[in-house]
């Protein structure tokens, strides 16, 4: 039994009391100092990425190495509709939780109890919305200002009252005049504007926009597009592709505030795949760069204005996007890195002091994390170029690796400055595949634009798995590497109490050692996990809350490649699943 | 003839080896049923189908992953077809971009591949 002694009673009641209290005094807004701040302010979780560092860190430590086996459910939510799982990021300010379900809902609840606030559900032009591939999906939304954001799948942004849920505006930001797209990333508030990404990298259209939007107004203010938008882009795209070329950030990017710059990942070119394999410089269906398309963008915050960019896959030939919106801040000997992981397994480490002049990112080093891969043979460290690109032109091919979903998929990895580690995820799987000669469509018509036929296979010899590593972020040297039978999906999180959290695949949810990777507790939540993780106190007791739920194009491979429990796993559940000792 | 008995084994296991080169050779299934399709409607299906659908139903329709395998569905031509214009999320509707004569040669396709 455990003891308590007076002092620890007491010292818990005046932490409750002064918790209390200060929520009491701080609901009152999250202003542009305290979202700068983030960083320093562990009991609240005020963006997508935990802070503009993007460490998705928590400092909190009342959970902690030692005590985590005590770690139980508190309590849980299930929001009204889930088709495709949850694949969200809860946010939560001065004890109250905020987090977004599939197709618009979003839900204010109480931290400590789970009651609910208020609750909000979007009016979908589902005509619009269910001519693409993204619907129903929502990854989230950004709190600022008395007001909660979030964008839809029919191309608005919303901005609701944080206290009722009350609509304050509601705008159509994306027309359907370029091809129909719609957002499924969360914003993020930068300044007095709120950013956000258009989805769309897989149909015929046209310009995969990012926007910032007036905080208070909901006016465009400025809008960066990812293909087309420039002289550059446009000499890029042999035949004026870009008018089909697809494009976007559908995932969150980041702010530095050093150089006062947005960074934004950028989807891949349509069609995904290209006939003219070797050629592609001068034929086939996007002959060219394809710029900015499966490269890092970074944006004037003020204007949108490009400053720099880096392509880390020039004419994407496998759909190894950039749009992962993880963007990592390290700062060492007095240098300002950018770290930003890509979908074909590859790290990339920018120099974030070099920004300007429209030109082209400093890479420091470039390192590959996936571990099965064929599609190049390397990256260059000194360049970020790659080595010895295996194309893909018309005809079969067999075994190539990883597949279509990439050894990293969108949701984030973790920094924890304690230990000085990076965690990440890979994925390691394979394909075989047909490309094909895919007929060109209309211009900005925004088709399914594809041009290849797959299998999913694992890689010969061995099953497809996964792994979390944590390794030195610079250099890429692994500390620690845990496998995993089946590659998690979900974003992870480190905290301050040395623990590493894996929402994983099969439903099972770990906490590792942050020092070793060794597995000091677990929970079955019952259904895979497809979204964020994240922690924050409310009453003074620290919760760490978790998204469940199954269901998309990556997950979709995971029946035809293990069996049980996959092919009976639902899409069209979820749940926020609360813990705390 | 004088055969020995390792050369006996020898020729039958290369026989078999060839009675499975033939099989090999075979038609893929989904070769098959695009030829009915392509001569009845003049087109390309399977050039359809992966342009438009590969992305969440693989193997031209025989392998399940996002989508469900396609081969031996319980639907009827209508109901297919049905399925293809007004879609059913995550699958989205095509009757906006598809003609309704490439519906139909979808769905046809779709049926005429087989059930395993
Ligand atoms: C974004 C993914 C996606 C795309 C693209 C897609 N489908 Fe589907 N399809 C699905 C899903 C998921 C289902 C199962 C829907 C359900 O019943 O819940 C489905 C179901 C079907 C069915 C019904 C099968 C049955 O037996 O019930 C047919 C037929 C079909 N799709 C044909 C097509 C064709 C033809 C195309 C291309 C024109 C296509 N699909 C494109 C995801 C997709």
């Amino acid at each position: 039994m455990k003891r308590w002694t007076y002092t620890g009673v007491a010292k818990a009641l005046s932490a409750a009391a002064f918790l209390g209290f200060a929520s009491q005094a701080m609901t009152a807004d999250v202003t542009w100092d305290r979202l700068m701040n983030a960083d320093k302010d562990a009991n609240n979780w005020l963006m997508y990425h935990q802070s503009f560092k993007g460490w998705h860190y928590s400092g909190l430590d009342q959970v902690n190495a030692d005590n985590v086996k005590n770690l139980h459910v508190a309590w849980m939510h299930t929001p009204a509709a889930s088709k495709r799982g949850i694949q969200s990021f809860p946010l939560a300010v001065d004890g109250v939780l905020y987090y977004t379900s599939s197709s618009g809902q979003v839900w204010a609840l109480d931290g400590a109890s789970g009651a609910v606030i208020w609750r909000y559900q979007a009016k979908i032009d589902t005509e619009r919305s269910e001519g693409t591939f993204y619907n129903p999906y929502n990854r989230g939304l950004a709190i600022g200002y008395g007001k909660v954001y979030i964008g839809t799948v029919d191309g608005r942004m919303v901005a609701l009252d944080a206290k009722t849920g009350k609509v304050v505006w509601d705008n159509t930001i994306l027309s359907v005049e370029k091809g129909n797209k719609g957002f499924t990333g969360a914003p993020v508030i930068v300044k007095d504007k709120v950013i956000i990404g258009s989805n769309g990298g897989e149909l015929s259209g046209c310009c995969g926009p990012i926007f910032a939007v007036n905080a208070q107004t909901g006016e465009v203010a400025w809008q960066f597009d990812t293909i087309g938008g420039d002289e550059r882009s446009r000499q890029s795209w042999g035949n004026d592709s870009w008018k089909i070329g697809g494009g976007g950030g559908w995932m969150t990017g980041s702010y530095d505030p050093k150089s006062n710059t947005v960074w934004w990942g950028t989807a891949n070119p349509a069609p995904d795949y290209d006939y003219a394999g070797a050629n592609w410089k001068t034929e086939g269906p996007r002959s060219g760069d394809n710029m900015y398309s499966s490269s890092v963008v970074v944006l004037d915050a003020d204007s949108g204005e490009l400053k720099s960019y880096f392509q880390e896959m020039p004419h994407d030939a496998w759909d190894f996007d950039s749009a992962v919106g993880e963007f990592v801040t390290l700062d060492k000997g007095g240098k300002h890195y950018m770290l930003h992981p890509n979908k074909g397994g590859i790290i990339f480490v920018y120099n974030a002091d070099q920004v300007g002049g429209g030109n082209q990112l400093k890479v420091e080093n470039a390192y590959m994390l996936g571990e099965t891969y064929n599609y190049i043979k390397g990256v260059d460290p000194k360049t970020g170029q790659l080595i010895g690109r295996r194309e893909l032109p018309e005809g079969k091919h067999a075994n190539v690796c990883p597949a279509i979903d990439g050894a990293i998929s969108w949701n984030t990895g973790t920094f924890n400055p304690g230990t000085g580690l990076y965690y990440k995820v890979g994925q390691e799987w394979c394909f075989d595949i047909e490309v094909v000669k895919a007929d060109r469509p209309a211009d900005f018509s925004g088709q399914a634009y594809f041009g290849a036929s797959w299998t999913a296979t694992h890689p010969q010899g061995k099953k497809a798995y996964g792994h979390v590593t944590g390794r030195d972020p610079l250099s890429g040297k692994i500390k620690w590497r845990t496998e995993f039978k089946y590659p998690p999906l979900a974003s992870l999180m480190s905290t301050k109490g040395n623990l590493v959290f894996v929402p994983g695949a099969d439903g099972k949810f770990t906490a590792l050692d942050a020092r070793t990777g060794k597995e000091l507790w677990s929970h079955n939540n019952g259904i895979g996990h497809h979204g964020g993780v994240i922690s924050y106190m409310a009453g003074g007791k620290q919760y760490i809350a978790v998204v469940t739920g199954w269901g998309s194009h990556v997950s979709g491979n995971y029946g035809p490649l293990y069996g049980h429990p996959f092919t009976e796993m639902p899409t069209d559940a979820g749940q926020l699943v609360v813990f705390a000792l | 003839m004088n055969v020995s008995r390792s050369t006996r084994t020898a020729l039958v296991v290369a026989m078999i080896a060839g009675l499975f080169s033939i099989s090999g050779l075979a038609q893929d299934p989904t070769d098959e049923a695009a030829a009915k399709i392509d001569e009845k409607f003049g087109g390309n299906i399977k050039k359809l189908f992966a342009t438009r659908c590969s992305w969440c139903h693989q193997g031209y329709g025989m392998k399940q992953a996002d989508g469900p395998k396609l081969a031996g569905t319980s639907k009827s031509l209508a109901q297919v077809m049905a399925q293809i214009m007004n879609g059913k999320t995550p699958m989205p509707g095509f009757k906006n971009q598809l003609k309704f004569e490439e519906v139909q040669a979808l769905a046809e396709y779709i049926k005429a591949l087989p059930a395993d």
